[in-house]
């Protein structure tokens, strides 16, 4: 107790060893914290300088392979047994072209939009996107109006309409509140892959590249660059940044 | 006559009871709905993550919508001075305040954490239409109860004009927002034109006036004061205008997505194939909302008929909750355009129409809503002197004189 | 606004821990004993200030992506959940989870474990796991959902 432990001077902790003066140093105690917690925070893993992205080869994604929708599920504790209220963080579209019938399997999760509609619509805030580009959910703050659903062009956000129990320790989600892919951001914040990424290049065709597309010796930069690669519904200039290759 | 005499209803009759405890049945009936919906969780509706909005906002949309409708009334009256429609000025603004309610109350419970309503109350994103709303519905209630009070405190009668103005803007803003709501999603193919915003206005003129109307005829009619013919043919024929406003911006919308190519699909599911949304748009939307009223109203046969009137406005309710079902619901039941041109399927509903059936929780907290404005209503008409003690042809054509200078109240 | 209950929560909390005398009267919360040492900050000092600790760490894991190992919700869990005698965890409701016995005593609901676990378990990110099923082999692709 001699030492001081993050965010408290000594003289905040003798005020409150005494119990006569407890009544006291509460009420400005809230403002204490606060100042003195300042000075102790720590670099913040989501840095204005990135922007978080995935590039998709749908050349490379095959039909039946859906490791990266399970991996997505083991890691984030969702799971869809096929009805409509069942949630879906990642999913295979089969998008066949009318004409050739030429087929393609598609990944489609969160676009993580620099301007997304889910986060202009959000009546509280809690949807959001972070200062690295990754659009989150603050589900502390989320009301469960559904708004953003109603605005996302790719249906990337679930409801929860159930309890949930087993959550992992950093994947809580739980009923009342709406969820998305987070990019796994527990894990980028590590330094990690996502698990879809991981997924896909250990037991799929390796379709997935993640990185920042800030930086340009990235490997996400230097095959966008090496290759045209579409965005989803670009058209409504929100700037996924999920780019896709081979569509 | 030149003085209007407001009374509050007696409210002591079996019927005035055995109303309140059919009301009253309704709204426990909506909260328990409520209380399961929280707790079990939404799994219990009709809602999906297909169709995330279903029965609750349909109903709780058009009770708000109605209510700055409801308003319009007291509007014409104090904003643009005519005089005829001042005795009801303080119904309608009595309807805006219940029907706003009831609204916002199934809207607020039917949110995935209702406990959390403290946060959307500190908590905002000021880029969120939905959250301007947030503030245009409370400031509404502000605005119009403020606007009750000058008309019903003699001494302030004279800020009745000013008040009114500044009700009639905010509820213009208001209807506005609320039409933006689905106006401004982009990403939904039935949705996305500007023209949802004034549409939903006309909506509103026309929904209000119609309960209005009809509350106003079985009011009078349980209470035997009379009504005189001039007050009620002259809202009918505005209600027959507003109703054909409707129909007006019904083609305008449609006609202009028509037009443009990558609607057609949407188009055609919304108005060829798409079922009960098809049947919804021109049996509930086009005929209920807007031909069959008109045709009541104003055929020979009907036009000068009590009974036309009151059928006609409970057309115009059954259409406007059509045509909210089939914006609504059926917006979502199309489904969104990822791959624009392409063919697509998944486990997770993608290009197939989606299904939506209300369940009975849901359609409980709606009835509960509607119930909760009939509640309000009621018993503010019982407490306060908000209905003209005589509505009769006599008492409602004053000669001609500008509006707030001359109403005595006589609240006995 | 939210701190004024708060206020009034630590003051009766600091007005039972610093009597004693009127300890044998009052009935006092059974608080399940930890695991560590020591806990992220003084003890006294959590019972009165944790939820402001609590706020602003969720508010920095969720918007700035800074995670402790220890300082975080699971963290909390891990020294403070144990299995009970009959080798289970006791669940978010049970008036033997660590956070409970106080909250119940003072009758402050919570709702951090309608989505947070209240069980220990490893902190930072899961490997994925390599014994996933085969690709193709799942079962989150419903029969006729796809129609």
């Amino acid at each position: 107790m001699n030492e001081p432990i993050d965010g408290i001077d000594a003289t905040r902790r003798r005020v409150l060893g005494a119990a006569a003066l407890v009544a006291l140093a509460v009420a400005p105690g809230v403002s204490l914290i606060a100042a003195a917690d300042a000075g102790q925070r720590r670099a913040a893993a989501a840095r204005p300088t990135r922007r978080f992205g995935l590039l998709i080869d749908t050349t490379r994604c095959k039909r039946s392979c859906t490791a990266c929708v399970t991996a997505c599920s083991a890691y984030n504790g969702w799971s869809n047994q096929g009805r409509p209220i069942d949630p879906q963080w990642i999913r295979k579209v089969e998008v066949t072209e009318p004409v050739s019938g030429l087929s393609h399997s598609v990944p489609v999760m969160c676009q993580h939009c620099a301007a997304p509609a889910c986060v202009e619509v959000c009546p509280t805030g809690a949807s959001f996107k972070r200062a690295d580009g990754i659009v989150l959910v603050d589900r502390h703050i989320c009301i469960g109006c559904r708004y953003c659903m109603m605005a996302c062009p790719y249906k990337a956000r679930s409801f929860v309409s159930e309890d949930v129990s087993g959550q992992r320790p950093d994947a809580p989600r739980g009923k009342g509140t709406v969820e998305g892919c987070t990019l796994c951001v527990p894990r980028v914040d590590a330094g990690e892959l996502p698990a879809c990424v991981e997924a896909c290049s250990r037991q799929g065709g390796g379709a997935m590249t993640f990185g920042d597309l800030n930086d340009p010796r990235s490997a996400i930069r230097r095959a966008l660059a090496a290759y045209p690669a579409v965005q989803l519904r670009a058209d409504l200039q929100m700037d996924p940044g999920v780019r896709y290759q081979g569509l | 006559m030149s003085a209007i005499h407001y009374r509050e209803i007696e409210g002591r009759g079996a019927g005035f009871w055995v109303l309140a405890a059919l009301l009253a049945g309704l709204i426990a009936a909506g909260l328990t709905a409520a209380w399961f919906m929280e707790h079990i969780g939404h799994v219990i509706t009709g809602m999906t993550n297909q169709v995330v909005w279903g029965m609750p906002h349909v109903i709780a949309v058009f009770l708000i919508v109605a209510a700055s409708g409801a308003l319009n009334t007291a509007s014409i009256a104090s904003v643009f001075g005519k005089v005829a429609y001042k005795p009801l000025a303080r119904l309608s603004g009595l309807l805006a305040i219940a029907l706003l309610s009831g609204g916002l109350l199934v809207l607020v419970l039917d949110l995935g954490r209702p406990d959390r309503l403290a946060v959307a109350m500190t908590h905002y994103n000021f880029r969120s239409i939905f959250a301007w709303n947030i503030f245009l519905y409370t400031g509404f209630l502000a605005v119009t109860g403020a606007y009750l009070w000058v008309m019903m405190e003699r001494r302030l009668n004279d800020h009745t004009r000013r008040v009114g103005t500044a009700a009639f803007l905010w509820r213009l803003i208001l209807t506005t927002g609320t039409g933006s709501i689905f106006g401004f999603l982009v990403a939904r193919q039935p949705y996305d034109e500007a023209i949802m915003a004034p549409m939903f206005i006309l909506m509103s003129f026309a929904f209000g006036l119609a309960i209005l109307l009809l509350v106003l005829m079985s009011a009078c009619k349980a209470t035997g004061r009379p009504l005189g013919d001039a007050i009620v043919m002259r809202l009918k024929n505005l209600l027959g205008v507003f109703a054909a406003a409707v129909l007006y911006f019904l083609l305008a919308f449609h006609v202009t997505k028509l037009y443009q190519a990558e609607f057609d699909g949407a188009e055609a599911f919304l108005l060829r194939d798409g079922g009960v949304y098809t049947l919804l748009f021109w049996g509930g939307a086009v005929f209920l909302g807007g031909v069959l009223p008109m045709l009541l109203f104003w055929l020979p046969q009907t036009r000068r008929s009590r009974a036309a009137v009151v059928w006609g406005s409970l057309s115009v309710v059954a259409g406007g909750l059509a045509l909210l079902y089939d914006i609504i619901v059926g917006g979502q039941a199309w489904p969104l355009s990822i791959f624009p041109g392409m063919q697509v399927s998944s486990s997770f509903y993608d290009g197939v129409v989606n299904a939506y059936t209300p369940s009975l929780p849901e359609c409980a907290l709606g009835l509960a809503g509607c119930a909760w404005a009939a509640f309000v209503t009621l018993f503010a008409l019982k407490l306060l002197p908000f209905m003209p003690q005589s509505l009769a042809d006599d008492a409602v054509e004053p000669p001609a004189r500008i509006a707030g200078a001359g109403a005595t109240d006589a609240a006995a | 606004m939210a701190a004024i209950p708060r206020i009034l929560l630590s003051l009766l909390i600091a007005a039972v821990a610093a009597a004693p005398a009127v300890a044998g009267r009052l009935p006092r919360p059974e608080i399940p004993a930890a695991k560590g040492a020591h806990c992220v900050r003084p003890t006294e000092w959590m019972r009165k200030n944790h939820m402001q600790l609590l706020m602003r760490l969720r508010y920095e894991a969720v918007h700035d992506g800074i995670r402790h190992r220890q300082e975080s919700l699971p963290g909390c869990m891990n020294c403070h959940v144990s299995r009970l005698a009959n080798g289970t965890y006791p669940s978010a409701n049970s008036p033997q989870f660590f956070c409970n016995a106080c909250h119940r005593y003072v009758g402050v609901s919570i709702d951090c474990f309608s989505c947070h676990t209240n069980r220990p378990g490893p902190v930072g990110p899961a490997p994925v796991k390599a014994s996933a099923p085969a690709p193709g082999a799942n079962g989150t692709r419903p029969a006729g959902a796809a129609r």
